[in-house]
């Protein structure tokens, strides 16, 4: 069984007339959780206990949780930066391996109100910072479509495997469309503020928030629906209402009008293969009605090395606080500094060690006016031209990364300043825009085709991606964990 | 742009990290690279822009000032590494 074959709503209706018990629906939910983790390390924590839990919650009558509550029975997993009081929330580190935070995030509240069943913590790199496979204390993920190469993180293979319907993880400068463009599923990083971060283990606040991951659109939209809105707990969030994204996705699509930046051939180990399949599928768009008209973006090709000075600056100062005081990770020293710098070198790995002292250097008084001042310049500077595009047309087309996963030998800009997989995805975390990758599945690994929106409007980017759903037959493997194998 | 090994040091102190050998080689070469690639920021006119703090103008609003409850202390101590019924502890801060 997995999610894809047997969907949140045909589980529905055999909660609803009790053809299904819920022992059998735990034992073989565990069971797929179990070899997916086996098959390619995609979970930090899986509990059993909260998955039965939460499965009986579903079919007690005399729970709030009501077979109309709008996800009921659909199945998801956080990533574990992402607080949640129940499970260990690690960060992917030494530092919190064993952290259990008083509170839970927003996020898995809404979640939770509206009926879906949280699976366990997803695993990442270390503090979401990179998608390249390398920091995770627990190991890296292993892709499901070829295990020799990275999975980017396991909200994505975990998505992909259908052991969940969906899947929530954080992008800093674009780890989660990334992920999500290795393993060839959709995943929606929306507009800055328009989910809540509170509960979010971020490294750096001006850059990251929380993003989904789905299998198909409308999945993506439900859930998105679940958890948009304001949190008046949250200084970030936005203040204006979120729409429901379900209802509106089956009113009429006007005509729209799409930019492609004029030298986006120019990314850094782009594929050949690459090129013509991303041409091939701005075709296919305006087949489909949308008109494709190249633009000239000539700060967008800068927006990577500016997002890593500015996640670094900002990590160095946000990761501050891991000094074995309050929580995580304590090293013995002789005295206090020695227990600080002993805590934190053994706590972080190597990469993010690496990062910090980056951020340290660059924010330094001899470096600050020439690389993090400058950056937070030119931030303004991709920000006004992403938004006067914009406002002329109403998507932003590039691909998502300019490579497929990375595995052995094959690793484009391993721990390169700046990464070189943020080349496209970077800039709609500088100017908080909504973006989406769109999974494009080809004979090898797939690669992912992301459309940037205006702010706020995340409905015409779930339109675009439905339009092309409709039109694609989308190749997912069929895993069949009996049978040992996709 | 050559850093120099006192000031990738004053840099790791500053993060409050100690970095071995191998990280501090491996770090230099990543920043050859980087300095290579961030001369582009020197060469570009940046005008008269602003520097930009977040993604959302004025997000950092404040609270109305009313006192709500917070974390009670239990909570807050219990994932310390070393507390007692009231405080987290460290090491004195003066060597011995």
């Amino acid at each position: 069984m997995n999610n894809r074959s047997y969907s949140a709503r045909q589980l529905k209706e055999q909660i609803k007339n009790k053809s299904l018990s819920p022992q059998e629906l735990s034992s073989s939910i565990i069971s797929l959780c179990n070899s997916v983790q086996e098959k390619y390390n995609a979970f930090i924590s899986i509990d059993p206990d909260i998955i039965s839990k939460e499965i009986e919650a579903l079919f007690d009558d005399k729970l709030k949780v009501g077979d109309n509550a709008p996800l009921f029975g659909f199945s998801y997993s956080l990533g574990d930066n992402i607080a949640t009081s129940g499970y260990v929330t690690t960060c992917a580190s030494k530092m919190l391996s064993t952290y259990k935070p008083p509170l839970d995030a927003h996020v898995f509240l809404k979640l939770k109100e509206n009926g879906a069943i949280i699976i366990g913590k997803t695993n990442m790199e270390e503090f979401g910072i990179g998608c390249s496979g390398e920091s995770s204390y627990f190991k890296g993920v292993k892709n499901p479509w070829n295990t020799k190469h990275t999975a980017g993180n396991g909200a994505a293979a975990a998505v992909l495997t259908g052991v969940v319907n969906f899947s929530l993880a954080s992008d800093v400068r674009g780890e989660l469309r990334q992920a999500a463009s290795y393993c060839g599923v959709f995943a929606l990083k929306p507009t800055y503020g328009r989910i809540s971060r509170r509960g979010l283990l971020d490294s750096a606040s001006s850059l990251e928030n929380i993003g989904l991951m789905a299998g198909n659109t409308m999945d993506l939209a439900a859930a998105l629906t679940a958890v948009a809105g304001h949190d008046p707990h949250d200084v970030t969030s936005l203040r204006s209402e979120a729409p429901d994204y379900i209802s509106l996705l089956e009113g009429n699509s006007k005509e729209l009008q799409a930019a492609v930046p004029e030298n986006w051939q120019d990314a850094p180990y782009l594929e050949d293969e690459l090129k013509d399949i991303f041409q091939g599928q701005l075709k296919k768009l305006e087949e489909l009605g949308i008109k494709i008209h190249f633009v000239q973006l000539p700060h967008f090709q800068h927006s990577s090395l500016t997002a890593t000075i500015i996640s670094a600056v900002e990590a160095f100062s946000n990761l501050a606080n891991y000094d074995g005081v309050r929580f995580g990770y304590r090293a013995e020293g002789r005295h206090l500094q020695e227990m600080y710098t002993l805590t934190r070198s053994e706590g972080f790995s190597s990469k993010l060690k690496k990062f910090l002292t980056f951020g340290a250097l660059v924010s330094s008084a001899k470096y600050y006016n020439d690389y993090f001042l400058k950056a937070q310049k030119l931030r303004s500077v991709i920000t006004k031209e992403l938004e006067d595009c914009l406002q002329r047309y109403d998507l932003l087309l590039t691909p998502t990364t300019p490579f497929r996963a990375p595995g052995p030998g094959i690793l484009p800009g391993r721990e390169e300043l700046p990464d070189p997989a943020g080349y496209y995805t970077a800039a709609a975390n500088l100017a908080g825009l909504p973006a989406l990758t769109y999974p494009l599945h080809t004979k090898g690994l797939p690669y992912g085709l992301q459309f940037t929106g205006k702010k706020e409007d995340e409905l015409t980017l779930l339109k675009a991606a439905l339009l092309l759903e409709n039109e694609n037959t989308l190749a997912f493997p069929n895993f069949d964990f009996n049978n040992q194998g996709v | 742009m050559q850093i120099n090994d006192e000031e990738l040091k004053n840099a790791s102190w500053d993060a409050r990290i100690k970095l071995t050998q191998q990280e501090e080689k491996e770090l230099h070469e990543q920043l050859q690279t980087f300095f290579k690639m961030a001369k582009v920021l020197q060469k570009i006119d940046l005008g008269e822009a602003e520097a930009s703090f977040g993604a959302i103008k004025g997000y950092n609003t404040l609270r109305k000032d009313i006192i709500e409850p917070s974390l009670p202390l239990q909570l807050s101590l219990e994932n310390a590494p070393d507390a007692d019924s009231s405080s987290f502890l460290v090491p004195k801060i003066v060597e011995e």
